[in-house]
């Protein structure tokens, strides 16, 4: 089975903007996305999802300095771009029903990969996954055997902003984004995702900081690794599933 | 290269009808399935609509009750038992579910959002998990299997499910597991027809891919499940999956690169993947939607990579199926693989002079080795598969 080796993290949330904030659950005043990388037209034209899953894919292919150009990229969401389908649907009660459609193209799943791709140039590989609160378990699924396909390196990102009105009757939860670059070789690893396994034990509950968001998962593999947990359970659409993590032994001051 | 993945079974659900027989039987009689939209629109169009009223999820499930829901099911009951086999022969946890869709319930979802737009309240049939979300369809596929392995949506627009198939004879090959139900499923949406019809690319006609007098799109829906296995396991001689490739145009996000470019890069994948030469390819089943822009560019890349194979679109027949389209035209490439017959590329006459692709006009029986099909989305993603027969 194939491990991976987790070679950057990134987190952005409103209130806990880096992956330091987060681990730290040190909360500012919330903001948007900066999504620098973006550029300024698309940028006003992006949505809040579009916008945090550009900003973490810009920070964790910085820190593991990977080319976004050439970076392969998957991307998971549970509901994908609901704001801007929220915007859709209440256009077609209005008037004669037309929809604008820079909307309708800001609507589809794979909306921010595409923008990804187009700004940066990147022809490679991209895809887009959904799978409820179980998105983050099926990111690692499609990143093992992609990384066992293709070798390489994969930047993973898990993203989901917040539920429109329409939807209120459920529990409301903050928009997040987390992503990590996942390698095949283990070279300059922050932690080895090594076993994946069903679980005999529940998830952990949800974040209190964030509510119940879709990423909580994919937050809590990470605070797993910035905690140098051994393991952590994801939830499945069937079950559960339990992930080891490893870590290299710190090199010495004078080696 | 990379090794096969058998077919052990497949269905078909779309406009031509709801099972492989029926599908089978109008296609290669060249009949165009194309009706009126079944919802007001305030401007004409045709759509591809699955016959006949769809069964409802069974007893404790009817919580999952969407149109996507009732085609998935539907898609389903045509390949259960080859299900179940493998289910038996591998275990639950090493059986797969992968599929592929645009919409989700959102066909549910936007009749009870118009009922909130005018009453402020929203209906309680509403439900975000069981009737909106992607994985409402997983849950319901695994409750109705009991398949418990790896469970994922792609979604990426219109190439969502070709690249599903492309991700489960992944999930196989890496070990991950042994057999997966694979495809894809959308259900007709107001929504996307308004949407394709604001972007300018929806026929008012019947659509017309490959023709001098090509206009536009028409939406359509339905569902196409493949059960897959290592191919060391098909009791054979089955039909596989032998090849894919995915990547993107990286050049806008709802019109194709005008030379076709991404659309080569995938085409030569999927090839190299099957460790195919192009002279191998007996019949292109292509993206071809219709759109002037779209056709003229796939036919560039389609020359330059399978020079004068035969190049049909079955979009003629069923519309644009959407996060379907790539597995039911995978479905109907299989079927045209079985039978042995090359369909017209319904809608083609007058075929455009300026493209530089054989197309095909009249039906045609003759063995066929390989078939390669492609499907192209928003957001330039695009993939690219080849089925053929296991050696």
């Amino acid at each position: 089975m194939t491990a991976l080796h987790v070679r950057a993290l990134a987190v952005w949330t409103p209130r806990f903007p880096s992956l330091e904030a987060f681990g730290e659950r040190r909360a500012s005043e919330p903001s948007l996305p900066a999504a620098s990388i973006l550029g300024a037209r698309a940028r006003g034209r992006a949505s809040v999802l579009t916008r945090m899953i550009a900003e973490v894919a810009a920070r964790a292919a910085e820190q593991a300095r990977l080319e976004l150009s050439r970076a392969r990229l998957l991307v998971g969401s549970a509901y994908g771009e609901m704001e801007t389908t929220a915007q859709l649907l209440a256009m077609m009660g209005e008037g004669d029903g037309a929809l604008s459609p820079a909307r309708f193209q800001g609507s589809v799943h794979n909306a921010a990969a595409g923008v990804l791709s187009i700004t940066t140039g990147n022809p490679g590989f991209s895809s887009c996954i959904a799978a409820g609160a179980a998105t983050t378990a099926a990111l690692l699924f499609e990143a093992r055997a992609l990384l066992a396909e293709r070798g390489g390196e994969l930047l993973v990102i898990m993203a989901d902003e917040k539920l429109p009105a329409f939807f209120a009757e459920n529990p409301a939860f903050e928009p997040a984004a987390a992503a990590c670059v996942l390698s095949a070789h283990a070279g300059a690893a922050l932690a080895t995702l090594r076993s994946f396994e069903p679980a005999h034990e529940a998830p952990p509950a949800a974040l209190a900081e964030l509510g119940p968001t879709p990423v909580a998962p994919m937050l809590a593999l990470i605070d797993a690794a910035l905690r140098r947990a051994d393991h952590v359970v994801l939830p499945a659409i069937a079950g559960a599933l339990r992930v080891g993590l490893s870590y290299a032994a710190p090199q010495s001051e004078d080696a | 290269m990379q090794r096969p993945i058998a077919i052990a079974d497949y269905s078909v659900c779309c406009a031509l009808g709801r099972t492989r027989h029926e599908v089978a039987a109008r296609l290669f009689a060249g009949e165009q399935a194309l009706s009126p939209a079944p919802f007001a629109l305030p401007f004409p169009t045709l759509c591809g609509v699955v016959p006949g009223e769809l069964d409802p999820p069974p007893a404790g499930l009817e919580r999952f009750d969407t149109r996507q829901a009732r085609l998935a099911l539907e898609a389903l009951a045509q390949v259960r038992a080859a299900l179940e086999a493998r289910i038996r022969r591998y275990g639950a946890e090493r059986v797969a579910i992968v599929l592929g869709s645009s919409n989700a319930g959102l066909d549910t979802t936007e009749r009870s959002f118009a009922r909130y737009a005018r009453t402020g309240q929203v209906p309680p049939a509403t439900s975000l998990h069981e009737r909106y979300a992607f994985s409402a369809v997983l849950e319901l596929l695994a409750t109705a299997t009991g398949a418990r392995g790896p469970m994922l949506f792609v979604s990426t627009a219109c190439s969502s499910s070709g690249k599903a198939l492309a991700s489960a004879a992944r999930l196989i090959r890496a070990g991950l597991c042994d057999a997966a139900l694979s495809g894809g499923v959308d259900a007709l949406c107001e929504m996307t027809v308004r949407g394709f019809r604001s972007l300018g690319v929806l026929s008012e006609r019947a659509c017309r891919p490959w023709s001098a007098a090509r206009d536009g799109i028409n939406i359509g829906e339905g569902a196409a499940f493949f059960v897959l296995e290592r191919e060391d396991e098909s009791a054979g001689p089955a039909l596989a999956l032998l090849g894919c490739g995915e990547g993107a145009d990286a050049h806008h996000m709802t019109a194709p690169h005008p030379q076709g470019e991404g659309a080569e890069r995938v085409m030569r994948e999927a090839l190299a993947q099957a460790g195919l030469a192009p002279g191998a390819i007996d019949l292109v089943n292509a993206h071809g939607t219709a759109t002037p822009q779209g056709d003229a560019s796939e036919a560039l890349a389609i020359a330059r990579v399978l020079g004068g194979v035969p190049v049909v679109s079955t979009k003629g027949y069923t519309g644009h199926a959407l996060g379907a389209a790539g597995a039911i035209e995978a479905a109907l490439s299989a079927l045209s693989l079985e039978h042995g017959v090359t369909p017209a590329s319904a809608g083609a006459a007058p075929v455009d002079p300026a493209l530089p692709i054989r197309v095909v006009r009249e039906p045609a029986r003759s063995a066929l080795r390989a078939v390669l099909s492609n499907s192209f989305a928003f957001g330039g993603s695009n993939v690219s598969l080849v089925l053929g027969r296991l050696a």
